[in-house]
């Protein structure tokens, strides 16, 4: 019979983003960062209402429900931002991913609602993770508040954490401390004994009662007769003070995992150049590598998706072309921001959208970065990531198909015998022994530098032997040949047959080139240089 | 218990192949401190053993001197040990049936088909950035010098009079080999202890480079009569024509066969 396990003790960390609304906006764009800020509700269109302040909106008296003239007022250099939804949901999956990076049961206690908000409702979000088990990864309790603390700092939001026994005792200790607050086990009803009740949330009507009863701190409330409580406050009441006496059971319900890597930003103006949505992309991409880097994810491609302007979209294009939606491929799967941004940039600059672009919202498709073990006899080399980093950036560069190991195809025409193959090095054989020291004669192989395309010249033959050729890349008379040599290729395929007669030139320049003349081109006397012996 | 003596035997022989293996783990190791050899003798033993990491080294000379064929002896030499090596071919030149028949693994070389000559430099600069590699060469011979959406700083080289055979500058006005370019360059080549071998028309790594080597075009040599003629070989020399590592001058004739590349040796 199997022991049966010790269970262990609850533990849920509650990370609390106060201001989801400022936070959002400024993890959109950091410039923001410090500055007086205030979040407007759109919906109305004249003395749009103040939905959101920052700390440094507030310090100057601005608060929520003010209009914007208001505020003005008193904040003379206030920054509004309309209230943009992509953004917050960008901010809440950001959120929810620092959780799975630490458990994966996560509850998303709180979000700002996508509807509408009253300027009154609390626009924090709130996001609750079990931390039971983590012990064997943190030496305490404090290192995983911690910690939380500051991955969600990397993802761009300024939070709270509170980690305690249940997921309202921790929320209630996030919102207490300010920064991290651990509450030991055992010790919630002392903790929360000193705090407002207010801290509790209660409804209006609850938190008048109690008001009337002289009852202002957890602690006094905890000292009520529980059948009293409930007598006179209802279930509400029972519940506040349960949680105020440390018995309370909320027990976590996870999110079944979502594995959508999303970002997205709505643009303050149309913007319709590639330059502008390169910059504006940059900070989504920063964004999204950061998600993913906390899921031990690499995106293998990546969709970037544009909301055209409708006032610029041609009435007679087809239905649906508001989108411009395109698919970035990356030759190895990266969380390296620089590289796929340069590949969504380098997409756009070749195709740009059709109309001003009003969003943009990127989308990655992941893929884990090449698992491998580095072998303690193996000569050094680059690690899988970043060998995958560097084929992706390489890839940015001089464009797809032009990065990899060379591959010699089965084929005729020395131009369809060259391939390029994925670079994937195995792992290296064993060290061949130290080169045997040659004698100087010691003939090694002649390579061929290939010109691609060949280049076009005219030569002119006597006898069919060719005497002189003429081409920018060389010219001269022939001191010496060999051929001709006929090579033909494809000849059972309709259209792709090639035959040529190659030759082996040696010009009075000194260098020995590769002509060759092909048979089947239209007009007579088709010759080309294919390449010099180097 | 006391062992028996064919356990003990066997484990004494698991010992000597498990010390054999770290010994040669540490010599591999010393290697990569030091040279990739090039297998040419007489450049290898004027260079102290061969291409230094770290370092640049230039290869330099006229068109048809074979300087894509001792690139490939190079690149065949980097892989001797079992290491990665990689080519940023800046004419997109390479063959690869010429690279192996120069002895390269094909699946251990990464090919870097640049467009242009700017292109070729900052896939070097990223090549050597992300590390790993033994030897990184940078091909510019004939690499088209393109206009880019962001070009490199490229103030003209300083021509460095003495060397007759060697000219400075690219041929065409336009010297894309800043200094700025191979510092840097130079920077990731220490950091990533990669030997970098620069092959260009002309030299323009200057004193960037630990050492120029400049190859010098001998003949070609012919076989046969009539329709059944051949290119045989093409002889071409080495020459040490600046060095930081040693005395110059070293010289080496080496000889470069057709016999399989040519259009006549697939025929």
């Amino acid at each position: 019979m199997l022991p049966s396990l010790p269970s262990l003790p609850s533990r849920v960390a509650v990370v609390e983003v106060p201001s989801l609304l400022v936070e959002a906006a400024r993890r959109a764009d950091p410039a923001l960062e410090g500055a007086p800020l205030v979040i407007l509700d759109e919906a109305r269109a004249v003395s749009p209402l103040v939905l959101a302040a920052s700390d440094e909106a507030r310090a100057g008296g601005v608060a929520p429900g003010m209009v914007l003239s208001q505020a003005r007022a008193l904040v003379p250099e206030l920054i509004a931002r309309g209230r943009s939804r992509a953004l917050e949901r960008s901010a809440v999956e950001a959120l929810l991913d620092l959780g799975a990076s630490f458990s994966p049961r996560v509850e998303l206690v709180h979000a700002p609602p996508d509807e509408a908000m009253r300027a009154i409702e609390r626009p924090q979000a709130t996001l609750a993770v079990d931390v039971s088990d983590l012990g064997r990864l943190f030496p305490s309790e404090g290192q995983i508040a911690t910690a939380l603390h500051l991955g969600a700092r990397r993802l761009g939001l300024d939070a709270r954490v509170g980690l305690a026994r249940d997921k309202v005792t921790a929320r209630v200790a996030a919102r207490a401390g300010g920064g991290v607050t651990v509450v030991p086990a055992g010790r919630e009803a002392p903790f929360l004994a000193r705090l407002p009740i207010a801290l509790l949330d209660p409804s209006d009507d609850v938190r008048d009662a109690l008001t009337r009863f002289g009852v202002r701190l957890v602690g006094e409330l905890a000292d009520l007769p529980a059948g009293g409580v409930a007598l006179r406050l209802g279930a509400e009441g029972a519940r506040l003070a349960e949680v105020a006496r440390g018995e309370a059971a909320f027990p976590l319900v996870p999110r079944p995992e979502v594995a959508r890597f999303e970002e997205a930003v709505e643009l303050e103006w149309p913007v319709d150049n590639t330059e502008a949505l390169g910059f504006a992309l940059r900070r989504l991409v920063d964004n999204l590598m950061a998600r993913l880097a906390c899921r031990s994810l690499a995106a293998s491609a990546v969709t970037l998706t544009c909301a055209l302007d409708p006032a610029f979209i041609d009435v007679s294009a087809r239905a649906g072309a508001k989108l411009d939606a395109r698919t970035v491929a990356i030759a190895a799967p990266t969380r390296d921001a620089q590289t796929v941004w340069q590949l969504a940039r380098a997409s756009l600059e070749s195709t740009p959208p059709t109309a001003p672009v009003t969003a943009l919202a990127l989308v990655a498709t992941c893929g884990r970065a090449r698992p491998a073990q580095l072998g303690l006899f193996d000569p050094p080399g680059p690690s899988p990531d970043k060998l995958a980093t560097l084929i992706a950036r390489l890839a940015a560069l001089v464009g797809d198909g032009r990065v990899g190991a060379p591959e010699l195809r089965d084929a005729h025409i020395p131009e369809r015998m060259v391939g390029v193959a994925t670079f994937s090095p195995k792992p290296a054989p064993a060290p061949a022994p130290a080169p045997v020291p040659d004698s100087v004669s010691a003939p090694r192989a002649l390579a061929l530098h290939a010109y691609r395309p060949p280049v076009p010249a005219t030569v002119r033959c006597d006898r069919g032997a060719p005497r002189v050729v003429e081409s920018p890349r060389a010219a001269g008379h022939v001191v010496d040949h060999a051929g001709p040599f006929r090579l033909r290729d494809a000849w059972w395929q309709s259209g792709g047959e090639v035959t040529r007669d190659y030759y082996d030139v040696e010009l009075s320049d000194g260098a020995v080139y590769r002509l060759f003349r092909d048979l089947l081109a239209p007009t007579p006397d088709a010759w080309f240089i294919d390449g010099v012996y180097e | 218990m006391a062992a028996s003596p064919a356990r003990i035997a066997e484990v004494l022989a698991g010992l000597r192949a498990q010390t054999a293996r770290l010994g040669a783990a540490a010599e591999a190791r010393a290697v990569v401190r030091g040279v990739v050899a090039t297998g040419v003798t007489a450049i290898d033993e004027a260079l102290g053993g061969g291409l230094p990491r770290g370092r640049l080294t230039e290869l330099v000379g006229a068109r048809g001197s074979g300087r894509l064929s001792l690139t490939l002896a190079a690149l065949a030499g980097g892989q001797g040990r079992g290491e990665l090596v990689a080519l940023v071919d800046g004419a997109d030149a390479l063959e690869p049936a010429a690279a192996l028949d120069a002895g390269v693994a094909l699946e251990r070389l990464l090919w870097v088909r640049a467009r242009t000559r700017d292109e070729a430099l900052l896939a070097a600069d990223r090549v050597l950035d992300a590390g790993g590699f033994a030897l990184v060469v940078v091909y510019l011979v004939g690499a088209e010098q393109r206009r880019q959406r962001k070009p490199l700083p490229v103030p003209l080289p300083v021509p460095v009079p003495g060397s007759p055979s060697v000219r400075y500058g690219n041929g065409n006005g336009n010297g894309n080999g800043s200094g700025r370019v191979w510092t840097r360059l130079r920077e990731r080549a220490e950091r990533s202890r990669a030997a970098v071998l620069v092959v260009d028309d002309a030299a323009t790594v200057g004193s960037f480079a630990a050492a120029t080597l400049e190859a010098v075009r001998g003949g070609a040599r012919w076989v046969g009569r009539g329709p059944g003629r051949l290119l045989d070989r093409v002889d071409a020399a080495v020459v040490v024509s600046r060095s930081k590592l040693g005395p110059p001058g070293a010289r080496s004739v080496v000889s470069l066969s057709a016999d399989a590349k040519s259009s006549s040796g697939r025929r």
